[in-house]
């Protein structure tokens, strides 16, 4: 039971809602371009924890919450190093692509990569699990397509928002992902390949 | 000025709107051109500039019912002045730099009023105030509507016009409600599906 206890998940949301409402530790943590290039690349991963209202920190950290409980709960291995990844990449993205953007915070880019790779590994799974995560599929799909086309998000936002929407990092989140689920399982086919190889040859060899 | 103040702050609500400057008519001069919108771009460090124009004219005929003028008390109580006030309100809207007109939207007014000879001009300046707050109502309104077809017009022609961020702006990654939406239609099939399951 306590290895079902999420604490991962936890862990990251504790770090969103302390970064956002701490001063000091936003100042340190969010994604600053300048910074990045003086060398504090600490920033590449912690300005995900970065929120710049509470609107925006409670969308983000309820969604996350949700599906990273699912994850942790289920048991899916790699489910930290794929945060790890998915920040990283992110944050390099804009880099090179949004050069006038000085700041960025938010974990969005991460709850997308983290759904899209919670419905790749539940189509494998049973009903109801197996038709929730081809409608997820879809629904993150015709998203950040609109997202994308709009350049913003897609529903009206609700409280102030101080920031440009970025539809990039949600691309970007579900490409590591995506990418990150195709190498896994591509690394699991091998290592069973290996493993019936040997259990034959151990087999051979007791005959 | 207070139409342009009105104006503005309708606008101020929009995320793409960093600032908006209330510039007075004197510092446009007649025949001025781009030239003078240039002065205007540099000393305010405007990029976008909304030219706001206005035209009233009212009109006043007498009506049969101002026959009971020659009883004198008639020209007192009895409304037989019938007034007219048209007012037109413009505005459009430029990409400074560009010398590109962006949109434009205007809003009209029309006022029929009666008044006795004793009261026409009281109502005359009644009905030229209603007409400018008729008309700035309606120029908010398809300034509005002329903005959500100026956005899918860049949408459409994405070669004539490049959206671009100011330099040094911050960015953010957020979700939106549709997301929260998704997530409580997905937990109640869930439920749904379970309980199925069980029976």
């Amino acid at each position: 039971m306590i290895s079902r206890i999420p604490t991962f998940t936890i862990a990251v949301l504790a770090l969103c809602i302390a970064s956002s409402k701490v001063d000091t530790l936003a100042s340190l943590f969010v994604y600053d371009r300048a910074a990045i290039f003086r060398g504090e690349v600490w920033r590449l991963v912690t300005s995900h924890f970065v929120h710049f209202g509470d609107m925006h920190l409670i969308y983000n950290v309820v969604v996350f919450g949700v599906i990273g409980w699912i994850i942790e709960h289920k048991g899916h291995k790699h489910f930290k190093l794929l945060c790890v990844l998915m920040a990283c990449s992110i944050s390099a993205i804009l880099l090179i692509f949004k050069p006038n953007m000085i700041y960025f915070g938010g974990l969005s880019g991460i709850v997308c990569g983290s759904i899209a790779y919670c419905s790749l590994l539940c189509l494998r799974e049973s009903s109801p699990w197996r038709t929730i995560a081809i409608f997820s599929i879809i629904f993150l799909i015709v998203k950040i397509g609109l997202e994308t086309y709009n350049n913003g998000s897609l529903l009206p936002y609700w409280g102030a928002q101080d920031f440009v929407s970025i539809p990039l990092s949600h691309i970007a989140g579900s490409l590591t992902a995506f990418t990150a689920f195709i190498a896994l399982r591509g690394l699991e086919l091998i290592q069973n390949k290996s493993d019936s190889d040997n259990a034959l040859v151990l087999n051979e060899c007791q005959q | 000025m207070s139409l342009m103040d009105e104006v503005s702050k309708h606008f101020k609500k929009y995320e793409f709107v960093k600032e908006i400057e209330l510039i007075p008519s004197p510092y446009l001069t007649e025949k001025g051109s781009f030239a003078n919108l240039d002065q205007i771009r540099t000393m305010y460090g405007v990029d976008v500039i909304a030219l706001l124009s206005y035209d009233q004219t009212q009109f006043t005929d007498e009506g049969l019912a101002s026959m009971t003028y020659w009883t004198i008390i008639g020209a007192y109580i009895i409304p037989g002045e019938k007034n007219d006030t048209h007012t037109m309100v413009d505005a459009v809207v430029y990409d400074v730099q560009s010398r590109k007109m962006l949109f434009r939207a205007p809003g009209i007014s029309h006022i029929k009023g009666l008044a006795t000879p004793v009261n026409l001009n009281e109502e005359l300046r009644a009905d030229s105030i209603q007409g400018f707050k008729e008309a700035s109502a309606e120029v908010v309104k398809n300034l509005d509507i002329q903005l959500d077809l100026f956005k899918e017009k860049i949408k459409e022609q994405p070669e004539a016009y490049k959206v671009v961020h100011k330099p040094g702006y911050t960015g953010g990654g957020s979700l939106d409600i549709s997301f929260i939406i998704f997530l409580l239609i997905s937990g109640v099939y869930w439920l749904l599906m379970k309980r199925k399951q069980k029976a």
